[in-house]
């Protein structure tokens, strides 16, 4: 878990994570950091997620927890 | 048919089981024996299957980011196999778009190492001395990424630049062995499907495209052109784009 903490800080560019507000309310949130985002899950996490579904999540508590449920390494 | 080809001539296909290699192989298949390469055996015989060959197709399985390897298993090939490889058409590669301040060392290795290295590796072993004597032509596919850029793309991209300027030194080197690359613009595949569904990137092509999203055939029709006897091109960045980059 704190590894996936430190990578979201590391993507965001942020400090702190809120994780009450979703991803796309972050300031650095683009196309190229959602591709990240899913280049993280897959490399790290074994997990194929695509694009649309990441934004859904209603906060990154949320998806923080989606990970770690769904992990495969 | 039959009567053209040198029984023991072998085109090689690398990156067979991916789209555009599929449509190579199938294009070719009627004027060429074909040595059809991945990294999965198992797929590589449904392609094999698949392709319902007149002429021979043998498998080489290999994972291509294995440099070290290639010689070696593919001399292995040859041998057990008594053949030689007359046309390699360079098709292998994998894509990853990030933000260039995110892209780990291993990555950028690996991206390289498929796209651009295993294919230095192949030639390498082709122009051993009882090798090259089989040569005709190289052809390496690149991308128009190469040449115009986009976010995230920058280490695709310049693993594919790589292969434009590796083909101009090489046609000179070892003419009068033919050497190409072709830049292929938009084309629907399992490679881009994915990346090409977004709204901005339809949107882009409807403005951008001339003529259209590109089918593999575009692509596969050109390499079969490029490997003609009578066919006067080497040294060459093709770009096959229906007329993308012309605006």
């Amino acid at each position: 878990m704190n590894k996936l903490i430190e990578d979201l800080k590391n993507i965001l560019e942020i400090e702190d994570l809120d994780l009450e507000i979703s991803l796309l309310d972050y300031d650095s949130w683009d196309s190229l950091t959602r591709l990240s985002i899913i280049s993280l899950l897959e490399d790290d996490y074994g997990i194929q997620i695509k694009a649309d579904k990441i934004e859904n999540f209603k906060n990154l508590g949320e998806f923080i927890d989606y990970v770690i449920k769904n992990r495969k390494k | 048919m039959l009567s053209k080809i040198e029984k023991n001539k072998f085109t090689l296909i690398s990156g067979a089981t991916s789209d555009i290699g599929y449509s190579i192989a199938n294009r070719l298949k009627d004027s060429n024996n074909l040595i059809i390469s991945g990294r999965d055996y198992s797929q590589l015989k449904i392609l094999a299957s698949k392709l319902k060959s007149q002429n021979e197709v043998r498998l080489w399985e290999h994972d291509l980011s294995d440099l070290e390897g290639i010689n070696g298993s593919l001399g292995i090939l040859l041998k057990e196999n008594s053949i030689a490889i007359n046309n390699f058409i360079h098709v292998a590669g994998i894509t990853k778009i990030l933000p260039i301040r995110m892209f780990g060392i291993e990555n950028y290795n690996n991206i390289f190492n498929v796209n651009f290295f295993s294919a230095v590796e192949i030639i390498k072993f082709l122009m051993i001395k009882n090798n090259r004597k089989n040569l005709n032509n190289i052809v390496l596919i690149s991308a128009l990424f190469s040449k115009y850029g986009d976010k995230g793309n920058a280490i695709y991209a310049s693993s594919k630049g790589a292969i434009d300027s590796f083909v101009k030194s090489l046609a000179v080197e070892i003419a009068p062995i033919k050497v190409n690359s072709i830049l292929p613009g938009a084309i629907n595949t399992k490679m881009t499907s994915e990346l090409f569904d977004s709204e901005d990137y339809k949107k882009y092509f409807q403005s951008k495209y001339l003529l259209g999203m590109g089918s593999v055939q575009n692509i596969s029709n050109y390499v079969n052109y490029l490997i003609q006897e009578d066919t006067w091109i080497t040294g060459q960045n093709i770009i096959i784009d229906g007329g993308a980059s012309c605006h």
